[in-house]
Formats: C-alpha cells, sequence, structure tokens
C-alpha cells in the first residue's frame, strides 16, 4: 500500500454539529505527493477501494461533516477526503463546451479542477488570488466542495441556483480498475484529451451526470470536480428587522419570477425602503414564530463589480456577519431553555446579524466562518423544499406549528433558482422556497419536524428536504418528493456500478432507509400448499 | 411573618447558587483562525496549571507544519472548586483544540500541452 495513506482502525467518527456519531471499522486519509500533484491521490483512493473491497467492506467519501444526518457515513470503512487539496486551472485545448455565466473573463480563465478535498474556505481564497469567486455557495464555509455538492448545497442566489448547478464535469472512481469523468452529452466541457492525462473513462451523457451531481457518495469516490467560477465580484448588503406580514408581501413576486428579468422585485423593494434600481442577486429571510412585531430579518445583497477601494472592512470573525449561518446562532441557545422557549428565542432573535446598509464585501468574507457550538445532545436541522407559488401558505403553517410546538430555534427562508440534478432538492421551478428549521436536538424538536411534514402532507404542499439535514426518508417520502426521477437515479447507479459488489461497496444506512440502496428484492414464488 | 421572608430568601439564594453552578460548566474560551480549513480529529485532554504558575502545562501539538484550526479552554463547577478548595495553587482546565488541513496546492493549467480533439 502506498505511504501516503493512513488508516485509524476502530475510529469515532462525530459530526460537526454533535448529532451524529458513529464507530466504524477503518478511517483512511490520502495524501498527494506535492511532486505528482494529484496523482498519489488518485492512486491511493485506487488502493483503498481494493483493499476496503478485499475485505467485503463498504466505503464512504465524506468532508467537512457538515451534514447533519447519516448521509456521509457507513460502519464499515470511511475515507476522510480533506488531504486531497490539489487543484488547477484546466487549459483552453481541452475545452469544448460553452459557458453557464456571461462573464467578462473568458472560460479558460474561470474553469478549474478542483481535488475533491477541497474546503470552500480554501477554494474561495485561492480563487480570490487569482480574480474569482465560486458563483454561490452555502452560507457557511466548512464543507468541502464534494460534500456541498453531493449533499445540494446551497444559497439564495435566486438566478444561479445551488451549487451543484456550476458543476461542470465530476471524476469518480468506481472500483479499483476504472474511474470516469461525466459529463453532459448536451454542452459538455472537456474533450477526450483532458480525461485521458488523468486515464479515466471519458462519458458524455445527460441522464448518468445528472444523476451523480447529488448521489451523496453513492456513485463511488469522487476525486474531483470541474466547476465554472465567475469574476470576482462584491455583494452590496442591506438587511432590516421588519414585519413578517411586511416581508411576506415578496411571494407574489416571486411567484412570477422571470429568470431573464432584472426588475422581478424592484416594487417589493421600494415597499420595503431598500435600493429598488434591479432585482438583488441574493434575498433571505430570517423569522422568528415568537414575535409579533419585527419579527422577521430580511437581508438582499445587490452584485457589484470588484472594486477593491470600496470594499468595507473585513469582518473579524468575532462579531456576527450578515451572512451568518442560522444554525450557528441556533447553537448559541443554552440546552436547559425548554422551560423558556419564546423568550430565548426572542433574545436570541434580536442577537441575529446587526442591521446593515451598504455593507460591501467579497463572497468569501459575507459567508465566512461560523462558530460551531456543540452542546452535548447536538444541533438539529430539517430544511424543506415548496415550490415557490405555495411557499407563503408553507411558511405560514410552519410559524403555526412552530409556536404551538414550542420549537427552540428560528426559521430561515432562502430562494433558488430550480436545479436540474436528478435528485436536487431546489428541483421546483422557477424557485425553490426552502425553510430550514434549525434548533436543538430534542425529542421535542424532532417532533416539531414531523408535525411539519404532517401539515404539509394535509394542506396539500408538495415539499422535498434537503439531503445534509435531518428528516423523513423514507422509500414512501421519496417517492413523493421525487416521482420517477428515483428509479432514473437508480437505474443511473446501476450504469455507473454495474457490478452489485460496486453498489454494496457504495451503499449505507441512510440509503436503506432510503430504499434505494442494492439489496435482493423479494422474489414471489408460486402458491405454497 | 418575618421568619417566613426570611425563609423565601434562603430559598431564593439556594436556587441562586444551584443556577450559578449548573451553569459554570458552560464557561468556555474560544480561540479560532479565521477562514482556516480544518483537518479532521479534535483533541481534547485536561491539563493542570500547579503553584500559582510555577509549572503551568505546556503542550507541543503536531500540525504536520500546519497551524491550528482553533483552540477551546472550558471549566466546569467542580474545576472552579478544586481551585478554590487550594487557594488556586491546583488550576484543572480542559483544552480542545484542532490543527488545520493541508494548505490547497495549485498546480500548472492541465491539458494546456496534451490536450486533443475529441
Amino acid at each position: 500500500m502506498s505511504t501516503k495513506i493512513i488508516v485509524t482502525d476502530n475510529y469515532l467518527w462525530t459530526n460537526e454539529h454533535n448529532n451524529v456519531k458513529k464507530q466504524v471499522l477503518h478511517r483512511y486519509q490520502i495524501s498527494n505527493n506535492t511532486a505528482t500533484q494529484w496523482k498519489d491521490g488518485l492512486k491511493g483512493i485506487q488502493e483503498m477501494i481494493a483493499d476496503v473491497r478485499s475485505r467485503s467492506e463498504r466505503l464512504r467519501s465524506y468532508g467537512g461533516k457538515w451534514s447533519l444526518s447519516d448521509v456521509a457515513i457507513c460502519n464499515d470503512s470511511i475515507h476522510d477526503s480533506k488531504p486531497l487539496t490539489y487543484y488547477g486551472p484546466v487549459g483552453k485545448k481541452s475545452i469544448i463546451g460553452k459557458p453557464l455565466y456571461k462573464d467578462a473573463k473568458p472560460l479558460e480563465k474561470r474553469l478549474f479542477y478542483f481535488q475533491s478535498g477541497a474546503q470552500i474556505n480554501q477554494i474561495n481564497r485561492a480563487l480570490e488570488d487569482r480574480g474569482n469567486c465560486l458563483a454561490t455557495t452555502g452560507a457557511s464555509n466548512g464543507q468541502t466542495i464534494a460534500g456541498a455538492i453531493s449533499t445540494g448545497t446551497h444559497g439564495s442566489a435566486l438566478k444561479i441556483g445551488a451549487m451543484q448547478d456550476y458543476v461542470r464535469a465530476l471524476h469518480i472512481v468506481t472500483s479499483e480498475n476504472e474511474h470516469i469523468i461525466v459529463q453532459p452529452a448536451t454542452n459538455p466541457i472537456i474533450n477526450k484529451g483532458f480525461s485521458d492525462i488523468f486515464g479515466a473513462k471519458l462519458i458524455n451523457d445527460d441522464k448518468l451526470y445528472l444523476s451523480t451531481l447529488v448521489s451523496f457518495g453513492s456513485f463511488g469516490v469522487i476525486h474531483g470536480i470541474i466547476l465554472e467560477t465567475v469574476s470576482l465580484y462584491m455583494l452590496e448588503t442591506y438587511s432590516s428587522r421588519v414585519d413578517y406580514k411586511l416581508v411576506e408581501q415578496v411571494f407574489p413576486y416571486l411567484s412570477t419570477f422571470d429568470h431573464t428579468s432584472s426588475t422581478n422585485l424592484t416594487k417589493f423593494l421600494k415597499q420595503i425602503g431598500l435600493p429598488s434600481e434591479e432585482d438583488p442577486y441574493h434575498l433571505d429571510i430570517i423569522a422568528n414564530p415568537y414575535g409579533a412585531a419585527n419579527n422577521a430579518f430580511l437581508r438582499v445583497m445587490f452584485k457589484r463589480a470588484y472594486d477593491k477601494s470600496k470594499l468595507s472592512p473585513e469582518p473579524d470573525g468575532s462579531s456576527t456577519r450578515v451572512g451568518d449561518d442560522i444554525l450557528s446562532i441556533i447553537g448559541s441557545l443554552a440546552e436547559t431553555t425548554d422551560l423558556v422557549v419564546s423568550p430565548i428565542v426572542n433574545t436570541l432573535f434580536g442577537s441575529v446579524a446587526e442591521v446593515q446598509s451598504g455593507y460591501t464585501q467579497t463572497p468569501r468574507n459575507i459567508f465566512g466562518d461560523s462558530i460551531i457550538y456543540k452542546p452535548k445532545k447536538g444541533s438539529a436541522s430539517t430544511e424543506l423544499g415548496v415550490p415557490i407559488a405555495k411557499a407563503s401558505d408553507a411558511v405560514k403553517l410552519t410559524m403555526k406549528i412552530a409556536k404551538k410546538a414550542n420549537f427552540a430555534g428560528l426559521i430561515g427562508i432562502r430562494f433558488v433558482k430550480n436545479s436540474a440534478a436528478t435528485l436536487a432538492f431546489t428541483r421546483f421551478p422557477p424557485l425553490t422556497c426552502t425553510i430550514e428549521l434549525p434548533g436543538l436536538n430534542s425529542s421535542n424538536t424532532q417532533n416539531f419536524y414531523q408535525q411539519v411534514f404532517n401539515g404539509m402532507d394535509n394542506k396539500g404542499i408538495p415539499f422535498t428536504l434537503h439531503w445534509g439535514q435531518q428528516g423523513d426518508f423514507s422509500p414512501v417520502r421519496l417517492a413523493s418528493m421525487y416521482g420517477s426521477a428515483v428509479e432514473t437515479w437508480v437505474q443511473a447507479r446501476k450504469v455507473i456500478l454495474p457490478d452489485p459488489i460496486q453498489r454494496y461497496m457504495f451503499t449505507n444506512d441512510f440509503l436503506k432507509r432510503c430504499g434505494i440502496s442494492e439489496s435482493a428484492s423479494l422474489s414471489g414464488g408460486a402458491e405454497i400448499v | 411573618m418575618i421568619v417566613k421572608i426570611q425563609r423565601k430568601n434562603q430559598v431564593l439564594w439556594i436556587v441562586l447558587i444551584m443556577y450559578c453552578i449548573a451553569f459554570a460548566g458552560c464557561s468556555s474560551v474560544h480561540v479560532t483562525a479565521n477562514q482556516a480549513s480544518k483537518a479532521d480529529d479534535t483533541y481534547e485532554k485536561t491539563v493542570w496549571a500547579l503553584w500559582w504558575g510555577a509549572s503551568d502545562p505546556v503542550e507541543s501539538v503536531d500540525c504536520n507544519g500546519n497551524g491550528l484550526q482553533f483552540v477551546t479552554m472550558k471549566t466546569n463547577w467542580i474545576y472552579s472548586l478544586c481551585t478554590f478548595v487550594t487557594l488556586g495553587a491546583v488550576v484543572p482546565v480542559d483544552i480542545e483544540y484542532r490543527c488545520t488541513s493541508e494548505p490547497l496546492h495549485g498546480g500548472d493549467i492541465i491539458g494546456e500541452i496534451r490536450g486533443v480533439k475529441p
């Protein structure tokens, strides 16, 4: 075995939010050799797969441990992808596709290959040094690129989509002898010469590509990802505390959102008293279910061309930022608050990011660090995706149930352009409204989540669930969330992983609960007399 | 009447003291490096500062040449009591830390020379 592989036996794995713990048999950490760039990392993954296969174990690759469910973990062998940190620009001679985004820079200056372990904060910094950045990210920066994409991580950039939507190709190691670069047949991005450099098989196929995008490590070990980035920009941010009744007036404008227009929300912004010349790049709301007045925190951000002289001072890391992850705010709740939930949540809501007007920074500093509090019982969060036309009803219902259920948390509401990925939870056009419910991990919180799901069912509001958060991922729920897309994904997995042993290897308990794992189906026989 | 008020005050004092003791376990200090990537493992241990600074603990951390992503110092009511009883001669503190991960390694342009037509 390569000397760059470290195996830790009987490893206790805990996620960042301290609510998932697993005792696993082996943890693999594979590093590159700087001299050979990515080669040792790729070879190491293949050696690891051979090793795991020889013991007939399952294998799961994980990244920043950011997910609140066991989606990224299995009981047997796990792979810490974080040491795989090579990246490089994709050469002009290898590029055959057209860009996704209009940009002043040509595509060859914006297309990068990142190994799977690159963390968002590392990518942000590396890209910023080159005058580029990611088109959108989540609110925090602790995920790895592969982990973020594989679970459908999103921000609230209205016309961009989720993070998987700027992926142009995925490089996946499917067995000890084979690795593939999969890209769409429609507007593929790289030629065979590029995949030959890695020794990978090139697959151009829309269905396979869209299925692999959000697949939580089920198609093999992701070695690298080709991303289309954009020229570095700044976000000019405005935020204000207003009554939810006022904020909810945004929903009708969002319901008819036209991605080609730049004035979808200008009337609404004018009503609120915010700059209203054009649509914001980003808009999100944090709602407090317990407050009667000023119970919503509205944040809008406008995209501006990068101009160093117009940057506001960088945040110092200790203050609450305008782009803060809501879960990090919730984490500051003490653990003994069950009896006094409403005053505590009201107080907490008061400490949500300061009201700002015109604070301008690059996305790296707007969506920066989140302090992860680790309450003993862990944090909890679920996130629903609902069609924008039903969003107003869905939020109202959630707020009502939250109050009744004494939910110790806030409600985060964001808006994401629909994604074409087969199992993207942001699948509703033209915008998916995401309703995030971060709170403390307790039976009360879990009961509240179930009540929300039941409430949506009773009201006939269709919804999906964020793969990296908690929720009902039963086969019945999956069928109601994704319909025939589930079968499309399962079939795509069989094409990418034709050997049942491969599919077994990349299966975990989460997949089994979803009913999309590789397990023998019951075969009915003749009547037994 | 006066006795009742005194008893009520006593109960209040006891509740207040219990509350303070219970929440002493929450005391912690976090030092985090801004926008630093994280390695996988977090390490925790209890260190002892002894004899009023004459024997303070010195911890050596091997991060493979990388820095520390965060350091947390925590105390609890037992530690506080220990410090109180020993008049500050024994000060136990729980520390927790994590290294930063490998930095990103930027390489040459991939496929610039070897790129061929499909």
